[in-house]
């Protein structure tokens, strides 16, 4: 017994071993990308496309950043606080039509209501290509093109089934008798939604608000079909640094770094709500 | 089949002392109870011994072999788990054989040991279906079975009996101390059912947030505890406790409570009350020690019942003396009324005594034990 | 006593609560979904700011079957999704058992790893796109320290597709690991202890007890994994452009371009229908295939 328990005793340590090392690799791939973002976006001119490539710039320079917000031609500015507006708006209407939806669907005896709800949920499933081209011309049709409207519905409806599917699990979760005491106190379904459900499902609330926010910050498809110029957002300005300036990877890091930091600190503080929205579904089914 | 000894034992998690310093011996073929209330400690000592937490102090031998740092699998103890621990997507068939598999025992072996243990255990037939598709007391089996199988040196049951329905409980009760006998196995059994350690154990080790309070026969435990809470968590109805004193009037001496007062025995065969005078006390008498006076006697206690409770076989009742309230234990065809008035008979030579502060047991009527043999 | 009636019913105010729901999804999918199945079957050209239409039934949907670019970028996609699933699912699931546990270098270590899926995949693109540059990339370059010569990643046909497999391996895995440090998580602790209890050493642990019961938040990642590949744009947009030539030209960033800069709006809505057509049917065969597998599980 005494070998076997020793080659136990190896085999705990090797995996210890072995465990650190993928750890510190697979997070240093993770990491590196992101950094060299960053040490891309504080190079002199001359350093972008220097072959070898400089990998700690001799002289850092914020003239990227500078130039990103200062210069009248960027559109860096115009597209932050496009990508802000249309976030923020778009994150409330789809948390607070989605919520309101779910809690029609919890409570509704019509036996209708679950295949519509299951309708709601297989719309979050197909391809949006589909859509995108019709939608941008009836956007077109009516005039609402390059506007931020367009591009703010289109996101709450992008938000939409997943925010519903997720607060339909929450207010499930939400014991029946409290609603049903509060029946009898004679509170209608608004208050009854406004007092004593938003308070419990806060936490479904605030994953749901994550998820739609972080969705929005970072869509590309829907928004750039729909934007010319007034409303552009932040990846749309991203992508068109490869495409209409050329190798300008200074600026363009910075502006990479501009999108990406506040998802990280985002996330930094949010990560456990994330993790939460992510999971809920994969469990379940 | 294999002894144990703990010695020392204790284990922290921060700063919670789950069990603190325990020393215990468990005999090769014994069957030897872990006792005590939800949180005192059992189940962690239990898990110490497989393997599965590490003692923060202490060392733990199996067969004179110090397996502190032994992993569990190489303990060669088997553990059956509150929830019985079945592997879900395995069919019964493939839970009893993978220990045994993966320890590659040739597939003829797996396959004859497998064969007589689920004859054994009455689940032959179930062989091929999966965990989901039983019952509790099936799947009970499967994880007994699957202990079994392994040939263990030391058994570990960690309440298994506590997700079964009353009736089936009662059942396998006495089916696992048959089995166990049959085995001659060395057990250890974690529980918090005072029924079932009293019912199957050799030894009963009682734990109170996580100390060791008492180790001894079934029978020692009830008749001679060690102080006041061995005293109240052994035994059905639970032992009456109300503070006293001994007060001294001449040449006899009195047991007084804020209800009633009594005259202790002073026989010669009685206990000499002396050393008792003057301090705080806890008495304490079973249930089955009080009687109804049949008729106004000296030394009784007037109460009112407040609650009768019919079991067929037996009759308890609850009754108030002023500050105090009694269980009585009778047989099942006494004729009582709630709102009753009554007296009770105290039969005084089985009167315990404890130390108010202290709680530990300062006079306890021997004389029971040995009238039933069990200790000199 | 007289009981106030409220001015609705229960029934119908909760009906309200659904009008808003109702009105977004008709403007933002039903009505486009509609118009997108007109698109398909009639004949659509944009003139000036109206549009002629003639209705040719599957005409359109024939030649986009028989248009081999469309044939070819969905053998692209089927490529890509097969080659990211695959490498995303065997990485995760190893990473993920490694990082799982509550001290607090694991916590560390999965808050880094979480990161890349919110980043906007345009930018992922843009950030790769630098890093693999022939020349000036600092990938290259670090190969060549180690004695390796400079790969031609997104520059060449046949290195393009593994280079953006690449891409999306960084970027998804971390997707998959969320979902799999959760499913280990949360898979029941005393079959493992009983299973080291019976002897079982980790590995046995992991392939005979928890790769088995994983199966159903494996299968999940999988399909979400399939199929979000599949409908791949944003880091090609910008790493690729969907070349060299047509080498990666995904089926999504071929109907944007067909649909968005060449407005070929009947054939990108054709197009659209059978790629959902497809969906459905990936969607069918990985929950049969799931279904097998959780018969056969076991050792």
């Amino acid at each position: 017994m005494e070998t076997v328990y020793r080659r136990a005793q190896m085999e705990e340590l090797i995996f210890s071993m072995v465990r650190a090392a993928t750890i510190v690799l697979f997070a240093v791939f993770t990491l590196i990308p992101l950094i060299w973002l960053f040490i891309n976006s504080i190079k002199q001119p001359i350093e972008y496309l220097a072959t070898p490539p400089v990998i700690l710039p001799s002289r850092p320079t914020s003239q990227n950043y500078v130039d990103l917000f200062k210069d009248p031609n960027s559109e860096a500015p115009l597209a932050l606080k496009n990508s802000l507006i249309v976030t923020v708006v778009a994150t409330v209407f789809s948390v607070l039509i989605g919520s309101l939806a779910a809690y029609a669907f919890t409570h509704l005896k019509w036996r209708l209501a679950p295949l519509l709800a299951g309708l709601v949920l297989l719309l979050g499933f197909y391809p949006k290509i589909t859509a995108v081209i019709p939608y941008f011309v009836i956007m077109n049709n009516i005039g609402l093109r390059d506007t931020l409207l367009a591009i703010i519905i289109a996101f709450v409806g992008l938000n939409l089934p997943r925010t519903v599917w997720l607060m339909m699990t929450f207010f499930n979760d939400i014991p029946k008798e409290l609603e049903q005491s509060a029946m009898l106190d004679g509170c209608g379904p608004w208050s009854r939604f406004v007092k004593i459900i938003v308070p419990l499902a806060a936490p479904g609330l605030a994953v749901a608000a994550i998820m739609s926010a972080l969705l929005c910050w970072i869509e590309f498809m829907i928004a750039s079909s729909l934007a010319v110029v007034k409303a552009t957002t932040l990846p749309i300005a991203v992508s068109v640094y490869l495409t209409d300036k050329g190798m300008h990877w200074g600026p363009m890091s910075a502006l990479g770094v501009v999108t990406v930091v506040p998802v990280i600190i985002f996330c930094l503080f949010v990560q456990r709500y994330l993790v939460r929205g992510l999971t809920l579904g994969a469990l379940k089914g | 089949m294999a002894n144990i000894r703990i010695v020392g034992v204790s284990k922290r998690f921060g700063n919670v002392v789950a069990v603190r310093d325990i020393h215990l011996s468990v005999d090769d073929r014994s069957f030897v109870t872990l006792l005590g209330p939800s949180g005192c400690g059992k189940s962690t000592l239990l898990n110490m011994i497989a393997g599965l937490e590490d003692p923060s102090n202490g060392e733990i031998y199996i067969d004179d072999l110090l397996i502190n740092k032994v992993p569990p699998s190489f303990r060669n103890v088997a553990m059956v788990f509150q929830s019985y621990a079945l592997y879900p997507h395995m069919s019964l068939r493939d839970n009893l054989s993978f220990a045994l598999k993966i320890r590659g025992v040739a597939k003829q072996d797996i396959e004859s040991k497998v064969e007589r243990v689920s004859w054994m255990l009455g689940i032959h037939e179930l062989l091929d279906r999966k965990p989901k598709e039983l019952s509790g007391g099936q799947r009970q089996r499967v994880a007994l079975g699957r202990a079994i199988v392994r040939d263990p040196k030391v058994f570990l049951l960690d309440e298994p009996l506590s997700n079964l329905d009353a009736a089936l409980r009662l059942q396998m009760r006495a089916e696992l101390k048959l089995l166990f006998d049959t085995l001659k196995a060395t057990v250890i059994y974690v529980t918090h059912d005072q029924a079932e350690a009293m019912t199957m154990s050799d030894k009963i080790a009682v734990l109170k947030d996580g100390e060791l309070q008492q180790v001894g026969t079934p029978l020692e435990i009830y008749f001679k505890p060690v102080n006041r809470f061995v005293a109240g968590f052994v035994g059905s109805p639970t032992m009456n406790l109300s503070p006293c004193r001994v007060a001294v009037d001449g040449p006899r001496f009195h047991l007084r409570t804020t209800d009633f007062e009594l005259t202790l025995p002073a026989s010669p065969t009685s206990r000499s009350w002396a050393p008792f005078a003057g301090r705080e006390l806890i008495m304490g008498i079973r249930p089955e020690h009080l009687a109804l006076a049949p008729d106004a006697g000296e030394g009784d206690v007037r109460g009112t019942c407040m609650v009768v409770e019919r079991l067929g076989s037996d009759t308890q009742l609850l009754v108030k003396t002023g500050a105090n309230v009694y269980t009585l234990d009778l047989p099942g065809s006494a004729t009582v009324r709630t709102g009753q008035n009554l007296r009770i008979r105290f039969d005084l030579d089985a009167l315990y005594l404890f130390d108010a502060e202290s709680e530990r047991a300062l006079s306890t009527p021997e004389h029971l034990a040995s009238a039933g043999g069990i200790c000199p | 006593m007289k009981l106030k009636q409220p001015l609705l019913s229960e029934t119908m105010m909760l009906a309200i609560f659904l009008i808003p729901l109702v009105a977004v999804l008709l403007v933002t999918d039903i009505i486009p979904l509609g118009f997108s199945t007109y698109l398909a079957t009639s004949s659509w050209q944009l003139i000036d700011r109206g549009a002629s239409a003639t209705w040719v039934g599957i005409e359109n949907f024939r030649k986009v079957i028989a248009d081999p670019v469309f044939r070819d970028s969905f053998r692209v996609s089927i490529e890509f999704a097969l080659g990211s699933t695959l490498v995303e699912l065997l990485l995760g699931l190893v990473v993920a058992y490694m990082v799982v546990g509550e001290s607090w270098t694991m916590r560390a270590a999965r808050t880094i790893m979480i990161v890349p899926m919110f980043i906007p995949g345009v930018v992922v693109g843009t950030i790769w796109r630098m890093m693999l540059n022939v020349n000036s990339g600092i990938v290259n370059y670090a190969l060549g320290l180690i004695g390796i010569p400079p790969q031609t990643w997104f520059s060449a046909a046949n290195t393009a597709m593994p280079s953006i497999i690449l891409v999306d391996v960084w970027y998804s895995t971390s997707f998959v690991i969320v979902l799999l440090v959760a499913g280990i998580s949360t898979l029941p602790p005393d079959p493992v202890r009983a299973a080291m209890v019976d002897g079982a050493s980790r590995w046995q642990v992991f392939r005979y007890i928890m790769l088995p019961m994983l199966t159903p938040v494996l299968s999940v990642a999988a399909l979400f994994r399939f199929i979000g590949s599949f409908f791949v744009l944003d880091h090609v947009y910008t790493t690729t452009y969907g070349g060299p030539g047509f080498a990666t030209n995904a089926m999504s960033f071929h109907l944007y371009r067909q649909g968005l800069q060449f407005f070929n709006l009947s054939y990108t809505a054709a197009a659209s229908w059978l790629m959902i057509g497809f969906a459905l049917l990936v969607i069918l065969v990985l929950s049969w295939l799931r279904r097998v597998l959780e018969r056969h599980a076991g050792p």
